[in-house]
């Protein structure tokens, strides 16, 4: 008996063949790619690619089945493809990638091509995303997955028949402004964002934009939070001041200068302006002397005790301590410290100084269990969701092979531990007609970057017939419209624009609608503009409002249980969007990403 | 090696409490096909504390084997089954102990044992995981306290789980909460701090850090005012309410007063016993154990909500709003010590109850009280379906596509247990007759009955990598639940139809 049988047995001798000749791509090595490439590998596929960059965590391996202890910090990729060689039964052919899926010297157009089938395993929106495109781009059939604890979902996307990823609405992180983030904290999460986000970058971080995020520069009284003059300078002098401590990093004094500045006069600077402090209880700085500090020396890692108990103020110092002194013997100009969540010396000083803040601001602390999960955006995950996720993906892509019903064919699943029998799923959803991603005419240029916009333009008004008022951006920089001309006569090398790069074109007359073009390059001097009928952009629909205020509805919402820790977790919040029942872009326009001229 | 993180990502589902169970759990795994074996992989990995391999020594690995199992390599041909897998599952958590028991014979025999009690020690594992429904291990699991028997099982395209336990008795549910900010019952320390603010008195800059819970209540007074003590119900009653709320506006953008607007439907939700919670009193009559912490729990539960009005007690938990920290902490500080003084009460209540002075953590009552709207009780058979009568009974008399499934799943079982082997397409009109036999004229075989019995019999008792591992992970997620005590299991029987990627859930009456 050979080892195909029991495979040709269940699925048939046609279906088997099919699967076997066929060439699959799966998009990450995680928590969900793990579990497919097994499925995958044992259901026979004939040729399995495998991308992912990352290495391997400790905190990879309650999920990560092909990991071992002894293959942390390996490649995912390799390590996964090693794993699964054992049990090759139907001699598929694996290749790993260690590679940034946006990497399109790696990963042209055509490579992605080359597949029979696309599977996200991914972790993130944006790559979702992206990969969503390039299936637009290529007609391709993407089973897309997602997990978040005990939930999960797995989606087909066939272009021009079903919705697509970015057809449903997901909603943007919670932003504050920044006076309460940098001078009137009244929650944890704002010290963690403090900490995080400008403490740890302005200390550790690049010397440049890196704290951008936080800058007073270019941003208006809502997005500051605050029109108080004084202050605004007293923040400006605060931001100086630690370009100025960062110098001293070297020094041996440089913990105490730190806290001395940080915690000490910082705070009473706040303080001096009083106005801030007549609604709100007053921050206490910290009482730092060399009698306290010696004190806080004393404390042995032992009485810090897990991750889950909360530590008091002194505790919270000597971690700080401990964290600088390892930091800075790391740091140098040359190599900035990233903050990692898995990295335990960048999350002991956010952990330490966001709690040494809120102890000063009168906000209970937190553990670094707690702390390191909003400060690194965790998303709970475990071994059962992934498994079977997976098992449903694979199971999917039986039915969508060499089948022209598969939109009526494929249904959509959402797993729940909530759910009373497990699972719900349903039909395909057709295309959100004011999506950005698939309600956008897609297709190739060849272009010779050494050429002009205006050769490009030329070659759009005679291939398409356009007038001349177009737009034309690749990604959120416009390149190039009637306000803009500047550009015309620069070559696209010049204009930075390369090969890969998605090329969009607007028509500002209102008319066509909008095409974005994948840009592959040629060195003969020549433009090549892909067949394409462009539909006219749809008519603007006066909507009627209804009477109603919307929350006038007898509705049953609840109050959820609102732990800060959500607010950060993006990825949470768009899948558990998607499983609660999805929302539809309203406005396709409010979704679109702000563009910058340059 | 730290545990915590490495086992960082599933704390943030079931806490060290949780992780604390699983870590103390041990499973004893009957004779495992991939389905189950996918099922112990997924506990391993988060860390369960021990599992056993009960085995016949005949089963080896053959040929067949090197397909769909990716437990095994090659070079495993001809070695215990039970062994490769043992040392296979260990090695994916090295944190779970192990132990492999091979059996002489085959394991219905050794199932099928009069002394089958002794011949394992059953008691000392929370688990039995197993394929099939073993009537003997059914009625051994009933007489045992402590161990419960999980059987799950993929053939084809389809799965079912079954969970033989003698009742779930469920704390820390998950439930979506709804908080409970007693607006509409206020008791006096809220209504004396509402009516100490003096709205009309206040400055811009105060009025719009005034707490939109305070807003409320006090436009519900006013209301009451306005209509004679009545409170509003009708949908145009909360329009004029609502009306109060926009009337005392001072500027437009005073977000305290628009939350009061947005979350104002909320505050009429009824925040008293939820029917669910009524049904869990109303088992105390018959259930109640003055031995059984839960049960104590419940009573005392029951007994504060008789003598509070039918108040549940108060959880203390209230919203972020856009208000002073002064304000926010002033109004929590009253929550909080309405909590406490409910926690006293109920402590009281408990104290009286327990006669048997059973020992009860705070942390462990204050859990119950957060959680004591959304508790959980059900009572589990432990009855085969034998019979075409108790069929009838549980999944009604069509054999639509779930009910076809079930049916095929029962009448290949039946032979299984009966011969020791799965039957294949050559047995197909055998079968076909000890369905009608079995159905008795009651329910007539239907096409789609016979399509799904074809679709099994062809595999010859064949998995689907991927089916197993779907059942695998419901599988292991459902046990996950009764490990750590929470979310809400399974009830507790589900069959899966992977053609059509649907699943349905039963109750076994």
């Amino acid at each position: 008996m050979t080892k195909d049988h029991n495979l040709k047995v269940i699925l048939g001798e046609e279906k088997y063949n099919q699967i076997h000749n066929s060439k699959v791509l799966l998009v990450g090595a995680g928590g969900i790619g793990c579990e497919l490439l097994k499925d995958l590998v044992l259901l026979g596929f004939g040729e399995i690619h495998v991308v992912d960059l990352d290495t391997i965590d400790l905190s990879n391996l309650n999920r990560q089945f092909l990991f071992r202890h002894k293959d942390i910090k390996q490649p995912k990729s390799t390590t996964a493809i090693k794993a699964v060689s054992g049990f090759n039964f139907h001699n598929s052919k694996l290749v790993p990638y260690q590679n940034s899926i946006y990497e399109t010297d790696v990963f042209p157009l055509t490579w992605f091509d080359s597949f029979d089938l696309i599977f996200n395993a991914l972790d993130n929106a944006e790559a979702r995303s992206y990969i969503n495109k390039i299936g637009l781009f290529l007609n391709k059939t993407i089973l897309e997955t997602g997990t978040t604890g005990t939930k999960g979902y797995v989606q087909a996307t066939i272009p021009g028949q079903s919705a697509c990823y970015d057809c449903t609405f997901r909603e943007t992180p919670k932003t504050f402004p920044v006076c309460t983030i940098r001078s009137t904290p009244s929650q944890p999460v704002h010290c963690v964002h403090w900490a995080k986000n400008f403490l740890f970058s302005s200390l550790f971080g690049e010397d440049d934009d890196s704290v951008e995020d936080n800058s007073l520069e270019g941003k208006d009284a809502s997005e500051l939070g605050t029109d108080n003059q004084e202050e605004l300078q007293a923040l400006m002098k605060e931001s100086n001041e630690l370009i100025e401590l960062k110098r001293s990093i070297v020094d041996e004094s440089f913990e105490d200068k730190v806290i001395e500045k940080i915690f000490v006069k910082d705070i009473e600077n706040l303080l001096k302006i009083e106005e801030l402090w007549q609604q709100r209880t007053k921050p206490t700085p910290i009482n730092y002397t060399p009698e306290y500090k010696a004190e806080i020396l004393k404390i042995t890692k032992e009485q810090l005790g897990t991750g889950q108990k909360l530590w008091t103020l002194e505790q919270n110092l000597s971690v700080l301590i401990s964290s600088i002194r390892n930091l800075q013997a790391r740091y140098s100009a040359t190599t900035p410290i990233e903050f990692d969540k898995d990295d335990e010396d960048t999350l002991d000083f956010v952990v330490a100084s966001t709690n040494i803040r809120s102890h000063i601001f009168n906000i209970p602390l937190k553990s670094k269990f707690d702390i390191k999960s909003i400060a690194g955006n965790i998303i709970p995950a475990v071994a059962t969701t992934n498994a079977f996720i997976a098992g449903f993906s694979s199971l999917l892509s039986l039915g969508i092979f060499n089948n022209p019903d598969a939109f009526k064919d494929t249904r959509a699943i959402f797993a729940s531990e909530a759910k009373d029998r497990f699972l719900s799923s349903g039909e395909l959803d057709h295309p959100n007609p004011k999506c950005s991603a698939c309600s956008v005419t897609r297709g190739v240029a060849n272009i010779d970057l050494s050429l002009t916009f205006r050769q490009l333009i030329d070659a759009l008004v005679e291939k398409y017939g356009y007038d001349e008022e177009i737009a034309l951006s690749v990604g959120s920089k416009i390149l190039y419209d009637l306000d803009l001309d500047d550009n015309v006569e620069k070559s696209f090398t010049e204009l930075k624009v390369k090969y890969g790069d998605h090329l969009e074109i607007l028509d500002e007359t209102d008319v066509k609608g909008t095409v974005e073009l994948y840009i592959e390059t040629n060195t003969d001097g020549k433009i090549t503009l892909p067949e394409l009928v462009i539909p006219d952009k749809p008519k603007p629909v006066e909507e009627k409002k209804s009477e109603e205020d919307e929350d006038d509805d007898d509705d049953l919402e609840v109050f959820e249980e609102n732990d800060e820790d959500e607010l950060l977790i993006v990825e949470e919040k768009s899948i558990v969007s998607s499983v609660g029942g999805k929302r539809k872009l309203e406005d396709a326009e409010d979704n679109e990403p702000k563009k910058v001229k340059v | 090696m730290s545990k915590e993180e490495k086992y960082d990502r599933q704390l943030r589902l079931w806490q060290s409490s949780g992780q604390s169970n699983l870590e103390h759990s041990r499973i004893v795994l009957v004779s495992p096909n991939l389905a189950s074996l996918e099922l112990m992989k997924n506990l391993i990995l988060p860390g369960l504390g021990h599992f056993t391999i009960l085995d016949s020594e005949e089963n080896v690995i053959t040929e067949e084997d090197l397909s769909n199992n990716f437990y095994i390599t090659e070079d495993q041909l001809g070695l215990s089954k039970a062994e490769v897998f043992a040392s296979n599952l260990n090695e994916l958590n090295l944190d779970s102990t192990h132990e492999v028991v091979k059996i002489e014979g085959t394991v219905q025999d050794f199932l099928a044992s009069d002394d089958l009690s002794d011949k394992f020690p059953w008691n000392s594992y929370d688990f039995i995981v197993a394929n099939w429904q073993f009537p003997s291990l059914i009625d051994l699991v009933q007489g045992l306290s402590n161990t419960s028997l999980i059987v799950v099982n993929s053939l084809s395209f389809f799965g079912t789980l079954r969970i033989f336990q003698k009742s779930y008795k469920f704390i820390e549910t998950h439930s979506e909460k709804m908080l409970d900010l007693r607006l509409l019952n206020p008791w006096k320390e809220l209504t004396d701090y509402s009516d100490s603010i003096d709205l009309e008195a206040l400055d811009l800059q105060e009025h719009s850090q005034i707490p939109f819970l305070i807003i409320q209540l006090k436009a519900m007074e006013e209301y009451k005012r306005q209509h004679g003590g009545e409170l509003p119900k009708a949908y145009s009653d909360r329009k004029v309410y609502k009306a109060i709320i926009q009337g005392w506006k001072k500027s437009y953008d005073e977000l305290n007063f628009d939350e009061a607007l947005t979350n104002s439907n909320k505050i009429f939700n009824p925040q008293k016993v939820p029917e669910d919670l009524q049904k869990i009193f109303d088992s105390l009559e018959g259930d109640f154990d003055a031995k059984d912490k839960y049960w104590l729990l419940v009573k005392a539960l029951k007994i504060f909500v008789d003598s509070n009005d039918g108040n549940l007690p108060l959880t203390g938990e209230i919203p972020d709003m856009d208000s002073t920290t002064e304000n926010y902490m002033t109004l929590k500080g009253i929550y909080k010590d309405k909590f406490s003084k409910d926690l006293t009460n109920f402590e009281g209540h408990l104290q009286e109850l327990n006669v048997n002075e059973i020992k009860f953590t705070t942390d462990e009552i204050v859990k119950f009280i957060k959680n004591s709207k959304y508790l959980y009780y059900s009572k589990l058979s432990s009855k085969l379906i034998n019979n075409v009568d108790l069929f009838i009974e549980d999944f009604g008399s069509e054999l639509s596509e779930f009910q076809s499934i079930i049916l095929s799943f029962i009448m290949i079982e039946n032979y299984y247990l009966q011969f020791n082997t799965i039957p294949s397409l050559t047995d197909i009109n055998a079968l076909l007759n000890i369905t009608k036999l079995f159905l008795n004229n009651k329910i007539q075989i239907t096409e789609t009955y016979e399509k799904v019995l074809y679709e099994i019999l062809r595999v010859e008792g064949k998995e689907l990598a991927n089916i197993s591992s779907i059942m695998g992970g419901i599988g292991a997620q459902e046990l996950l639940k009764l490990i750590t005590l929470q979310y809400k299991p399974l009830d507790d029987f589900l069959v899966f139809d992977g053609i059509r990627s649907v699943s349905e859930r039963y109750k076994i009456k």
